[in-house]
């Protein structure tokens, strides 16, 4: 019941995230993050370093495809069917290149820890933002850190709103995949 | 970076979700794939003879890829979609297949029997397939890069729906360069020809579908 609650609260706050509310937007990544976590931690006992940047990389990925929901699905299907991708890569990964034998003592320790409580992530996308080229870093500094406004934005760059807005979206995107090969 | 930085600079003047991109790029890349395909078809095999156009066979071959491209654009489309269920399209798509079967098989016991080897064969057997799955390859590529900014999380399977669609756009390319009318014909031919553009496109799903 505080499940579906929580489904609930979480599928109206997307609704008008997906119209354009940023603010209900920030709001549902929030709660997407928590859980995110929680799936997160629950399967990867082995390997508690990798869930943070698991979490961050879903994140990403979630933003950049969240033209791909279809409204009429319910929200956790599409986010967790993301979150399951995201796990699928990385053991996929990690089978290539190191042997799976992780020691599995920790487990019960990760297991009891609080979703909510931030690991912190090993990658540092701040420092992967700096190596994207100049035009989508500027873009991403002014609209989405400082803040501006396309209009702000435009004025200060001297770059035009739309081609900021288009710099700030494939910024993203290569973000994205950086850090999907970053591991 | 944290985590709710990170949300915070997601958030930060997102505005509202983009429309996925699938629907307007199919709008582009199919057209286009056939055309390709049709131009390479006449160009390179030569138009069927004119009696053809009033053989019922043309237009079934032609009605087959097109049931086919139906199917396996609704099949793509909600594999594109993480956590969208896709069975009652995989089942679509096996129905026409299979429709095709019966077709065959059913035209292949009315005929005579001295004469099933023919209507199985055909004059043009051995270049059939091949030539379907290469006219198929201007849509492959075209519907590869369409699902590629869409979440296909199982890149296999859509790679294979992708490759039969652009198999499905190969036969009826292919379809004006052909002279066979015998039921049976297409229906193990034409289903191999698409059937090979599905095993490329399912070989290169995990490869370009990768995100």
């Amino acid at each position: 019941m505080i499940e579906n609650n929580a489904d609930a609260e979480l599928a109206a706050l997307w609704a008008r995230a997906h119209k354009g509310d940023d603010v209900a937007y920030r709001a549902a990544l929030g709660l997407i993050v928590v859980r995110l976590r929680g799936y997160f931690r629950r399967r990867l006992a082995a390997m508690p370093d990798e869930v943070e940047d698991l979490v961050q990389e879903t994140l990403l990925a979630l933003h950049v495809k969240r033209g791909t929901y279809d409204p009429a699905l319910p929200l956790a299907n599409w986010v967790f069917a993301i979150a399951g991708h995201k796990l699928t890569d990385l053991w996929r990964r990690r089978g290539r290149r190191e042997a799976l034998h992780d020691p599995y003592e920790d487990v019960a320790e990760s297991l009891a820890a609080e979703a909510t409580e931030e690991f912190p992530a090993r990658r540092d996308l701040g420092m992967l933002l700096e190596t994207l080229p100049a035009a989508q870093r500027t873009a991403i500094r002014l609209m989405k850190i400082e803040g501006l406004t396309a209009t702000e934005a435009a004025q200060r760059s001297g770059v035009s709103a739309s081609a900021l807005k288009v710099q700030v979206h494939r910024g993203l995107k290569k973000l994205a995949a950086l850090a999907r090969e970053d591991r | 970076m944290k985590t709710d930085e990170l949300v915070d600079l997601l958030a930060q003047g997102a505005g509202p979700a983009p429309r996925a991109p699938l629907a307007r790029r199919f709008g582009v890349v199919l057209p286009a794939g056939l055309a390709l395909g049709i131009i390479a078809s006449v160009a390179g095999l030569g138009l069927m003879p004119p009696f053809m156009w009033g053989d019922p066979a043309f237009w079934i071959k032609l009605g087959y890829a097109a049931a086919l491209c139906a199917a396996c654009v609704w099949l793509a489309s909600r594999l594109a979609r993480p956590g969208a269920p896709f069975g009652k399209a995989a089942w679509t798509l096996g129905a026409v297949a299979a429709a095709m079967g019966l077709a065959g098989v059913a035209a292949l016991l009315a005929t005579p029997p001295e004469l099933r080897l023919a209507y199985l064969f055909g004059n043009s057997v051995l270049r059939c397939p091949w030539a379907i799955l290469a006219l198929s390859m201007p849509t492959l590529i075209g519907t590869l890069w369409a699902l590629r900014d869409m979440a296909p999380t199982r890149p296999r399977l859509t790679g294979l729906a992708a490759g039969l669609l652009a198999g499905g756009t190969g036969a009826a390319a292919y379809a004006l360069a052909c002279d066979e009318t015998s039921l049976t014909f297409i229906s193990l031919w034409y289903s191999l020809g698409i059937g090979l553009a599905g095993a490329v496109g399912s070989a290169l799903g995990p490869r370009f579908l990768r995100w």
